[in-house]
């Protein structure tokens, strides 16, 4: 013998249907299962805090690494710019002398020039006028010879005796 | 005498029949199931509704429930977990909250027309159709990763296995729908029996502990499919 209700309707036995049971239950189970479950919640809403913490921590860890990378290359980029200025200067210095060395050899050259030309001068002056001298001689010997005979001779030698007389 | 027979009364294999195209079906398992899938989207609905990055009440406890499912799906399936997630969590959050409903709600005030309401997994129709899906699951898993190679692991290590390994995954479902529906039902029966015969304080006990075993059916439900779908999955 079952009982069987016939359509829908509400069961008011407090003691078929289960309810005070129940009662006693529910609170209980609401009441362990929200400690362990707030705990477990908590820890896990920590664990993501301290977990984002962390990555934040990091970020502003390699912001900062960043700034100082940064700020070292605007150093470096400084420095290598000085050190082109540095160059060019170094390099027009240098080309300067350079041409201060061009003119100064090519003066020296220039001296040499003139002055090889003025012992050429000097050299051909003086042959020159050796051969002058030596042309002149011969004339002289040439005219004497041609133009010496006894009279003349004999003339000469008086001269000649009465200069060392005179002389003596 | 009749008194007695009043207290006493513990319905079993009463249902409230819906005929549909022919078919008989189950009404109070299916309103009951109703009610557990509009409790689930409800939950997932409302602790989703606003999402923050740092999850604070629904949202974490949402988050806390979805880690611990990838955990199980990730610890029985192994590598191609991803894909298979949602599936074990909708096994495993359909039948916990399916069980804790059974015990928990005093279904008993709402009277039906036949049959009373109760947990939808102590009917074998919906364990039935649980297990079948999940059998449908692992042999697609298999087939879809392995082609037609899958049936291979039927002749290893010996062809002489081969009719107790194609036997073993026929009965898969098997066992996994009589598992959850004869814990759920016996559950359900033990409370009952009980309250017709002490109605008070015996048994709340019984009811904790049928709390603890059908959180335990669910779990074992999940890991059983993530297993069987892992199984198929990996390459021997």
């Amino acid at each position: 013998m079952v009982s069987l209700a016939e359509g829908f309707g509400f069961n008011t036995n407090l003691l078929e249907t289960n309810i005070l049971n129940l009662a006693v239950v529910l609170p209980l189970v609401f009441s362990l299962g929200k400690d362990t479950l707030t705990s477990i919640l908590d820890n896990r809403r920590e664990k993501i805090l301290s977990s984002l913490r962390s990555a934040d921590d990091r970020f502003k860890q390699a912001q900062l690494e960043l700034d100082a990378a940064k700020s070292e290359l605007a150093l470096a980029a400084e420095k290598v710019k000085e050190i082109q200025r540095e160059g060019q200067k170094t390099m027009e210095a240098l080309r300067l002398e350079e041409t201060k060395r061009y003119e100064e050899l090519h003066q020296r050259f220039d001296e040499l020039k003139e002055e090889t030309i003025r012992l050429e001068e000097e050299k051909v002056v003086k042959t020159f006028r050796q051969q002058l001298i030596s042309v002149a001689f011969e004339k002289a010997i040439e005219g004497i010879r041609s133009r010496m005979d006894e009279k003349l001779h004999r003339k000469y030698i008086d001269a000649k005796i009465a200069l060392m007389n005179s002389s003596l | 005498m009749n008194l007695l027979y009043d207290i006493s009364a513990v319905e079993i294999g009463q249902h409230f029949y819906w005929t549909l195209g022919g078919f008989q079906m189950h009404g109070q398992v299916l309103i009951n199931s109703w009610i557990v899938l509009g409790l689930v989207i409800a939950f997932a609905l409302v602790t989703t509704s606003d999402l923050k990055p740092v999850p604070e009440g629904g949202q974490n406890l949402a988050e806390f429930v979805v880690e611990y499912i990838r955990d199980i799906a990730k610890t029985q399936i192994g590598e191609d977990y991803k894909t298979w997630t949602p599936f074990i969590g909708t096994l495993f959050l359909f039948i916990f909250v399916s069980n804790w409903s059974g015990a928990l709600i005093p279904w008993k005030v709402i009277e039906l027309p036949n049959g009373e309401l109760g947990a939808p997994t102590n009917d074998i129709n919906t364990t039935v159709a649980l297990a079948l899906l999940t059998s449908v699951a692992y042999f697609y898993a298999g087939l879809k990763k392995k082609g037609l190679e899958y049936f291979g692991k039927y002749v290893e290590p010996t062809p002489i296995l081969l009719p107790i390994n194609v036997l073993e995954d026929f009965t898969k479902p098997l066992s996994l729908s009589f598992r959850l529906f004869g814990n759920i039902l016996a559950d359900e029966l033990v409370v009952a029996v009980l309250v017709s015969l002490v109605p008070l304080v015996i048994p709340i006990p019984l009811i904790f502990l049928g709390l603890f075993t059908s959180a335990i059916q669910a779990l074992i439900f999940a890991t059983l499919a993530g297993a069987y779908i892992g199984e198929a999955l990996e390459g021997h």
